[in-house]
C-alpha cells in the first residue's frame, strides 16, 4: 500500500488476485517477484537434482581430491589448506543425499537439500582452489545457491523469485563471457583462423598433456572457412541472452542456440560444460518464460 | 504475499546481480564471482606448453598420461600446475611427484616446454623444446 498508494479494499483485491504480469514489461518488483506455481520450481528442482547426481557421481575422484596447490576461493579463504580426503568424502555422501532429495523430496528431512547445496558449494569452490577456477562450475554453484535461498517451504512468490534470479544468473554469465571475449581479444576473437587456433590450441594441450583430443579438432582445422561465421556467432550468443528474458519464444530460441554452441564446444573441444548441456542451465529461463495463468497462483 | 516482501526479495536479486556483473569493474576472476574469460584471449600462432616426458632404462622416451603428469583427467588442471611450479621455483617437487604416481618403472621424468605451430598438422613436431628440470628414480 505504502508503495502503490491503494485503499485497504483495493489492497486487499489485489491480494487475492493472481499475479499474471510475469513479462518484461511488469513493475520491476513484480518482475523481480512473480508468483508461479510451487510445481513450476520443483521442475526444475528436481531436474538440477538429477544432474547434479550425475555430476557428483562421474566426478567423484576429482571432487574427493585434496588439490596440490591451495589458492582458496572467496568463500573458501578462512581455509588455510586443504580439507582433508575424509572430510571431502562425507561432503560428497552428504552432497549426493541432498540432491537425491531434491529430486525426490522426504518430509522426514527436510533440512538435507539444505545441508546437501552447502555441501555441493563446498566441494565445487573446494576443487577450484587448487590454482584453477574451474569456470563450467560456477553455474551450477550460482544456482544451487538460488534454489538454497528459495528455501525449503515454497511458496508462489519465493519460488517465482528464485527461478528469476536463476534465470538473471544465466543470462549475466553468457553476456560476461561474451564481454570477456571482446575485451582480451577485441575483434582478433571474430578473425580470420581465431576460434580455429582455440580448437587447435586445446587439442594440442590435449595431446602435450597425455591425453586424447576429439577427432573433431582436426575436422574443424578442414572447415577453416567456418571460423569468422562461427566467431561471431558465439559473440552474438553470449552478448544476446539478455533477449531470453523478453518472452518465450525467444527464450527457447536463445536456449537452443546456446545449447548448439555447448555442443559444439564439447564436440571438439572436450570441455563438457555439463549444466547447459543437458539443460540445467536453461530451464529456469524457459519455465519463467511459460505462460503464467497456466502456472499462477491465486 | 505483501509488497514489502516482494520488495526486498527484488532488492536481494537486485545486490546479487549487481556482485555478479562487479568483475566488469574489478576485474577479479574467482569463484563463483567470475570475469568467464574461458576461451577468450585468442591465441597466436605459436603456444607453448609445460609437460612431462618420462624415460625408460634404456633411454627411450615414454609418453605419460594425464593421470601420471597431473595426477587429475583435467587438462586445465594439469596444465595450471605445471604453469604454477614452474613460476614457484617448484619444477623439482613435480617431477619427483610424476615419478612417484608412475607405475612404469621409469628411470627418469623431464619437465619439458614445448612450442607448437597452431596453424600446422598436430603430428608435426614441436616447434621448440626446453628441459626445464629432470629428475631420476633413485
Amino acid at each position: 500500500m505504502f508503495f502503490t498508494g491503494a485503499s485497504p479494499d483495493e489492497t486487499a483485491r489485489r491480494a487475492m488476485t493472481p499475479v499474471r504480469r510475469t513479462a518484461i514489461t511488469a513493475t520491476p518488483v513484480t518482475w523481480l517477484t512473480p508468483s508461479i506455481s510451487e510445481r513450476v520450481l520443483a521442475r526444475w528442482r528436481v531436474w538440477a537434482g538429477v544432474v547434479l547426481c550425475g555430476y557428483l557421481l562421474v566426478r567423484v575422484v576429482a571432487l574427493t581430491q585434496a588439490p596440490t596447490r591451495w589458492e582458496p576461493v572467496v568463500y573458501l579463504r578462512w581455509l588455510d589448506a586443504p580439507l582433508p580426503v575424509v572430510v571431502l568424502w562425507g561432503l560428497w555422501v552428504v552432497a549426493l543425499f541432498g540432491s537425491l532429495v531434491w529430486v525426490r523430496p522426504v518430509e522426514s528431512v527436510r533440512w538435507l537439500p539444505v545441508v546437501g547445496g552447502l555441501a555441493i558449494l563446498v566441494l565445487f569452490g573446494h576443487r577450484s582452489s587448487g590454482g584453477q577456477i574451474l569456470w563450467f562450475d560456477i553455474l551450477p554453484a550460482l544456482h544451487v545457491g538460488a534454489l538454497l535461498a528459495a528455501g525449503g517451504r515454497f511458496d508462489a512468490v519465493r519460488s517465482g523469485w528464485a527461478l528469476r534470479l536463476a534465470s538473471l544468473m544465466t543470462v549475466i554469465t553468457y553476456v560476461l563471457a561474451g564481454i570477456a571475449k571482446l575485451r582480451l581479444g577485441g575483434l582478433d576473437w571474430v578473425s580470420d583462423g581465431a576460434l580455429e587456433r582455440n580448437i587447435s590450441f586445446s587439442a594440442t594441450r590435449f595431446e602435450v598433456l597425455g591425453g586424447t583430443p576429439s577427432p573433431f579438432a582436426t575436422l574443424f582445422a578442414d572447415l577453416g572457412f567456418l571460423s569468422v561465421p562461427l566467431g561471431i556467432s558465439v559473440i552474438a550468443i553470449e552478448l544476446g541472452a539478455p533477449l531470453a528474458l523478453v518472452n518465450r519464444r525467444i527464450a527457447r530460441v536463445w536456449a537452443l542456440a546456446a545449447w548448439v554452441m555447448h555442443v559444439g564446444i564439447a564436440a571438439t573441444m572436450f570441455v563438457i560444460f555439463h549444466w547447459p548441456l543437458l539443460g540445467a542451465a536453461f530451464l529456469p529461463l524457459l519455465l519463467i518464460a511459460e505462460r503464467p495463468e497456466h502456472d499462477a497462483v491465486s | 504475499m505483501g509488497m514489502g516482501r516482494r520488495l526486498l526479495l527484488a532488492t536481494v536479486s537486485i545486490a546479487v546481480c549487481l556482485v555478479l556483473v562487479s568483475p566488469l569493474v574489478t576485474g577479479t576472476d574467482d569463484f563463483p564471482v567470475s570475469t568467464q574469460p574461458m576461451f577468450a584471449v585468442p591465441r597466436g600462432q605459436f603456444a607453448e606448453f609445460v609437460t612431462a616426458r618420462g624415460f625408460d632404462d634404456e633411454g627411450e622416451v615414454v609418453d605419460l598420461s594425464l593421470a601420471e603428469i597431473g595426477g587429475t583427467d583435467d587438462p586445465l588442471i594439469a596444465e595450471a600446475l605445471l604453469r604454477a611450479a614452474r613460476s614457484s621455483g617448484t619444477l623439482d617437487r613435480v617431477c619427483d611427484r610424476i615419478l612417484a604416481r608412475s607405475d612404469r618403472n621409469l628411470a627418469a621424468v623431464e619437465v619439458v616446454s614445448v612450442t607448437h605451430d597452431l596453424d600446422v598438422a598436430r603430428d608435426e613436431p614441436p616447434a621448440a623444446l626446453d628441459v626445464l628440470h629432470r629428475c631420476v628414480a633413485r
